[in-house]
């Protein structure tokens, strides 16, 4: 494999060997950290130190220290209170965790709660369409139940009121707008639940209240061109694992696409090379680097305008529909080419596109009818769910900007700030009398709106969700409400006048309703009680697989052969994998989530082409002026490989001007791109915000970090790409190696998407502080399982890795020689050990660690806030300033598991223990487990012939295990 | 002579002291035989001593938890719904039950943050007796802390027993540090 060392332009911006001697810089980015240096410490943060320096004070304090010493023998600790329960919850004793299935943003989630405080996010096993994967911001959930920013109590024109004088206040002033004829409006986001759905309906007919779907990054276009292929209005449900050819126009179907997890969990099965089925083949073509694109086997650097016509020709193709043939230059007809034979060559493929234009959509789905990918790959259901509608929106707007609307209640939907005009929206929202939202803190829309009804978190509520057409999840509460908030559905309610609980509400519907068409047995009680035990269950009865009707895509190809493309630089949007459409931007667990690609903490940015930059001088750091589509942002660019020339990326979610005190004010908005072809213009303001990135040196020095081959290799001979390194032991063998099991990990690097949700996992796991993006740029983050992302090839379109790097749990490690203190050593079970009580902060070990794994507390990191504070686990640590840390292969939950099996009897089985990272990896590219059990998965996986281990060379004998990657690809594709 | 005597004497009290200093110095923090007054004049030598209760009927949290936990006050009704419901200690009980504020006992035992010990390890797993480490409760009037509690204390038995394991399991208590320190 060759590693190519070309690409290491972006290591001269800060990778720490760029050294500022006598204050020379070589970069902004370093001149910025040279002017910030004098601030390294925080004012106050050492004044405990600070002592006057003459003689008596000197004496003072000698004389002190020794005389208290023997004082201090007779004082005894402060009085500790220990106050039990008054009644005790049968199902809960101190100190043992309960799990309750629920959902969040329609995912089934499972929570670790603690003396009734949830403390974990997981995701439900018993899920069949996510199958217990996570993604980021399922991970970080937790911390937004907690968050101190949300609202304490209804508001009804700035003023707090009690919840019954809000009802009295907000039914008398929509009984007023009845009264004049005047419309009112429910806008919520896409809806599948069945019981909020059919409350909704009741107050419809009770009120004439319509219901409006808005998505602020919607799947409209698609839910459109299925209407016409289907006569069904409702996205597509894509089956990843089905398909031997995987064609992607820009679809980002691992990060803001669909279902993310279930795709990544359905794409990664048939990512491994050793698939009964067959590894399958993914080609990406996209205008700029997106987390998908990185994953790809055949990626391509296209413009928007020519990515669609590829898409167009490649339609004229499958289909036979000569007249929608155009002519392409020479590279993108060889790329045509290319993708179609693919697709003709597989037994069963898919092709997506993610453009928001139904005419695009519609064309794709010509090619998978045509390709008999429908019923296979990708499917359409029909169901009562309703789904998010623009074009149903932007006639509300209007009708808003007229005057017809009297009353506009936001659920779960912020168009004040994603809509993207948000100014003609604000205008048109002034126009209505009663303007009611649902948000649970103060937002955008929240802030135009004269009755504010707070509803609950999810983990606080009652709900039930239709995931994915096949399976419905059940939202319960975990918690009593916290803030005095009040469910949406309990407010809409009271508003159309039925008396009692949603609870109440949604489980009369299940016995009425639901329980004869999904539920199995006889007894309602029976059958509710294990469908809240189990959250999940197969829902056949809720929808049915539509049918395809002869569409001709003639009249869509010709649209979108003449969409209009302007001058200048064209200006695309995305949402990142952590942050998506920004509802969640107030959580800093997410914020400091670095990005998969740009490794960006706390910030957008505009992601730029190198060819581009080098032509106009422009470099990672410098602050861009990019002018749109009538709208301006001002924001750093970062020189981004493989983004196409003349495309600017900006990402969705950032902005906010009323948020929180995390969320407010970080990055700018690029919602207003999101409006059909921007084009525009970028120019430098001659300032420069230098970026708080997690990986700044780009290259892997020569050494083979990571190892790859192809297919074909890899057919040839298993151990392609895999050289092993033969030489002489000169460590000792670790004596200290006697227990009877041996912790390993194996980490797949072809089922690894780079997605980041471990790090998220880790981080609420493990107690891992935020630091913050100031921090963060000194390299002072705290994660202890970060991904690194490395490029080869052509800088244009680079070939991507991402490789997750933990503590590797050296057997003979490095860290554990140089500790003077021995608070790092070896456990008996192969795990490398950090002892925080004895730790003092020399930090030699940091220094000795060839993986750069470890992490020092340079402060005291607050956790003070006395809500966030109650999603720390309470069976690790909180670490101090002074204190070396890192990975421990999750011990706590070594710990626990193997206490579990003790106390039950029984031999330790291999799910016993799942450290936060592998259980949330919704790929399961990470196994851990005992090496010394010869059945389970993780000895099969050390012995697989793609195994190895990182820096094998230097012998430090490292317990995590990485897979190589293998990539879809023939001899005359490389 | 007289000055070689004080000079003695003075540099025995200056031992004395520094012996003093170093005895004290080495238990701060240690709290051994705390026995704080508790809000309920609540006597474990009759409970478990004179009638034999089961620790574990009370501190149920020990077989099952990290914590063996101070018992919920509705469970001391169990049986004080019907046995000397009239004793001014058993009223503050009932008191609490009526007025909902709970009684804010004092803490015994308590371990550094840092320090993770768990009761169900030692009480199922390991089968240990109670009063292995707690003392003989049955004689304590009032509870008082009867060991030091420290690491060495905690070491010397991981070190020196090889525990008894239940069928299937041969393990030893354990000397690794990530055992307690995580």
């Amino acid at each position: 494999m060759s590693i190519d060392n070309k690409n290491d332009k972006s290591c001269g911006t800060s990778c720490g060997c760029g050294s500022s001697v006598n204050g020379y810089w070589q970069d902004v980015e370093d001149k910025t950290a040279l002017q910030t240096s004098a601030q390294e410490f925080p004012e106050g943060e050492f004044d405990s130190f600070s002592i006057k320096k003459d003689r008596r004070s000197f004496l003072k304090i000698m004389g002190f220290s020794v005389s208290a010493l023997p004082l201090a023998g007779c004082v005894k600790i402060p009085v500790r209170k220990a106050i039990p329960y008054l009644h005790k919850n049968d199902a809960q004793i101190p100190g043992v965790a309960n799990y309750y299935a629920t959902n969040f943003e329609g995912h089934p989630m499972l929570i670790k709660a603690r003396e009734g405080r949830p403390i974990k996010a997981e995701g439900n096993k018993l899920s069949t369409v996510n199958g217990g994967g996570t993604n980021a911001r399922g991970q970080a959930s937790i911390l937004d139940l907690y968050d101190s920013n949300r609202l304490r109590a209804p508001q009804v024109e700035g003023k707090s009121v009690e919840w019954a004088e809000l009802d009295r206040l907000l039914k008398a002033a929509l009984t007023g707008e009845k009264q004049m004829n005047r419309k009112m409006v429910l806008v919520t986001k896409s809806m599948t639940s069945p019981s909020e759905l059919k409350l909704i309906k009741e107050l419809s007919s009770k009120h004439n209240v319509e219901h409006i779907a808005y998505d602020a990054v919607s799947m409209s276009a698609v839910s459109k061109a299925n209407e016409e292929s289907f006569g069904v209005f409702a996205p597509s449900s894509y089956n990843l694992e089905e398909a031997d050819v995987i064609v992607s126009f820009g679809a980002d179907f691992l990060g803001g696409y669909g279902n993310d997890i279930k795709q990544a969990r359905g794409y990664a099965q048939r990512r491994q090379p050793d698939n009964a089925r067959g590894m399958s083949k993914h080609i990406h073509v996209e205008s700029f680097m997106t987390l998908t694109g990185s994953n790809a086997d055949n990626r391509f650097t296209r413009s928007e305008e020519s990515r669609r016509n590829i898409l167009v020709n490649v339609y004229a193709s499958i289909t036979g529909d000569s007249s929608a043939k155009s002519a392409l230059s020479e590279e993108d007809q060889k790329l045509a080419d290319f993708i179609v034979k693919n697709l003709k060559d597989a037994k069963t493929s898919l092709v997506l596109a993610g453009d928001d234009n139904a005419d695009i959509q519609l064309l794709v789905n010509s090619i998978n009818q045509k390709l008999g990918n429908f019923g296979k790959s990708v499917k359409v259901f029909k169901s009562d769910a309703k789904w998010a509608d623009d074009e149903r929106f932007e006639a509300f707007v209007k009708e808003m900007a007229d005057g017809k609307v009297g009353a506009a209640m936001f659920l779960g939907t912020n168009p004040a700030y994603s809509y993207h005009n948000p100014s003609a929206f604000a205008q048109a929202l002034s126009k209505v009398s009663v303007r009611v939202s649902f948000a649970s803190s103060l937002d955008e829309t929240g802030k135009l709106c004269n009755f504010l009804a707070p509803s609950n978190h999810a983990y606080e509520s009652w709900s039930d969700t239709l995931v994915d057409f096949t399976e419905l999840s059940f939202t319960q509460p975990v918690i009593q409400a916290l803030f005095g908030s009040r469910m949406a559905s309990e407010t809409l309610m009271a508003i159309a006048d039925i008396e009692g609980t949603f609870h109440d509400y949604m489980m009369a519907n299940w016995e009425k309703n639901l329980f004869s068409k999904v539920g199995s047995g006889s007894n309602f009680q029976n059958f509710w009680n294990k469908a809240l035990h189990d959250g999940v269950m197969a829902a056949p009865g809720l929808a049915k697989e539509a049918s395809y009707s002869s569409v001709s895509a003639s009249s869509a190809a010709k649209n979108v052969k003449s969409i209009e493309y302007g001058q200048g630089l064209q200006v695309v949007t995305y949402q990142k994998f952590a942050i998506g459409d920004g509802e969640m931007a107030n959580n800093p667990l997410l914020q400091e989530m670095p990005d998969p690609i740009t490794k960006a903490t706390w910030d957008n940015y505009i992601m730029v082409s190198p060819v581009y930059a080098n032509e106009n001088g422009i470099k990672s750091g410098n602050v861009l002026k990019l002018e749109a589509a009538g709208h301006t942002v001002t924001l750093p660019a970062v020189v981004q490989p493989g983004v196409a020339k003349n495309t600017v990326a900006v990402a969705l979610g950032y902005g906010r001007t009323v948020s929180g005190k995390v969320g407010t004010g970080l990055g700018g908005n690029a919602y207003p791109f999101t409006k059909k072809e921007a084009f525009g213009t970028v120019a430098k303001t001659g300032a420069q915000r230098a970026l708080a990135l997690s990986q700044t040196h780009q290259s892997m020095e020569g050494r083979d970090i990571v190892r790859e081959t192809t297919t074909d290799e890899y057919n040839k001979d298993n151990s392609a790409g895999n050289k092993s390194y033969k030489f002489k032991q000169i460590y000792p063998k670790n004596e200290l190696l006697t227990d009877k099991h041996q912790w390993a990990m194996a980490i797949d690097l072809n089922t690894c998407t780079g997605c980041s949700t471990c790090v998220v996992a880790c981080n609420t796991e493990n107690n891992v502080p935020v630091v913050g993006r100031t921090e963060v740029h000194r390299r002072r983050d705290m994660h202890w399982l970060r991904i690194d992302r490395y490029y080869q090839g052509d800088e244009q379109n680079p070939e991507t890795v991402h490789m997750p790097m933990l503590c590797q749990h050296c057997e003979a490690a490095p860290c554990e020689n140089v500790c003077p203190v021995l608070a790092t050593v070896h456990s008996s079970d192969g795990i490398n050990q950090q002892v925080y009580n004895r730790c003092i902060g020399t930090r030699y070990c940091a220094n000795n660690c060839p993986y750069k794994v470890r992490r020092f507390n340079w402060f005291n990191y607050d956790h003070s806030d006395e809500y966030a504070r109650l999603a720390l686990n309470p069976d690790v640590s909180v670490r101090s300033r002074g204190v070396m840390e890192k990975c421990s292969f999750c011990i706590q939950r070594i710990q626990e598991g193997k206490l579990k099996a003790k106390r039950e009897r029984r031999e330790l089985r291999a799910d016993d223990i799942v450290p936060a990272c592998a259980q949330s990896c919704p790929t399961n590219g990470i196994v851990f487990g005992d090496m010394n059990d010869e059945n389970s998965p993780i000895s099969k996986l050390l012995k697989d012939q793609r195994t190895y281990t990182v820096l094998e060379e230097i012998n430090t004998k490292p317990r995590v295990n990485y897979m190589v990657k293998v990539r879809n690809k023939t001899k005359e594709e490389v | 002579m007289k000055k070689l005597i004080g000079a003695f004497v003075a540099l025995a009290a200056f031992g004395a002291l520094g012996a003093y200093i170093v005895v004290q110095a080495r238990s701060i923090g240690y709290n051994q035989h705390y026995q704080p007054d508790q809000p309920v004049k609540f006597s474990h030598k009759l409970h478990a001593g004179d009638l034999k209760m089961d620790c574990q009927y009370c501190h149920f949290g020990a077989d099952q938890s990290r914590h063996a936990g101070i018992p919920p006050t509705e469970l001391c009704l169990n049986c004080h719904s019907q046995v000397k419901t009239n004793s001014a200690e058993i009223r503050k009980i009932q008191e609490a039950m009526e007025s909902g504020e709970n009684i804010e006992w004092k803490r015994v035992n308590l371990l550094p943050d840092f320090a993770y010990f768990n009761h169900a390890q030692h009480v199922n797993v390991a089968q240990l007796d109670c009063m292995q480490c707690h003392g003989p409760v049955d004689e304590m009037e009032v509870y008082w802390q009867h060991e030091k509690l420290n690491m060495g204390w905690c070491i010397n038995c991981h070190r020196s027993n090889e525990i008894a394991p239940p069928e299937n399991h041969k393990s030893s208590a354990g000397g690794d540090c990530q055992k307690c320190h995580y």
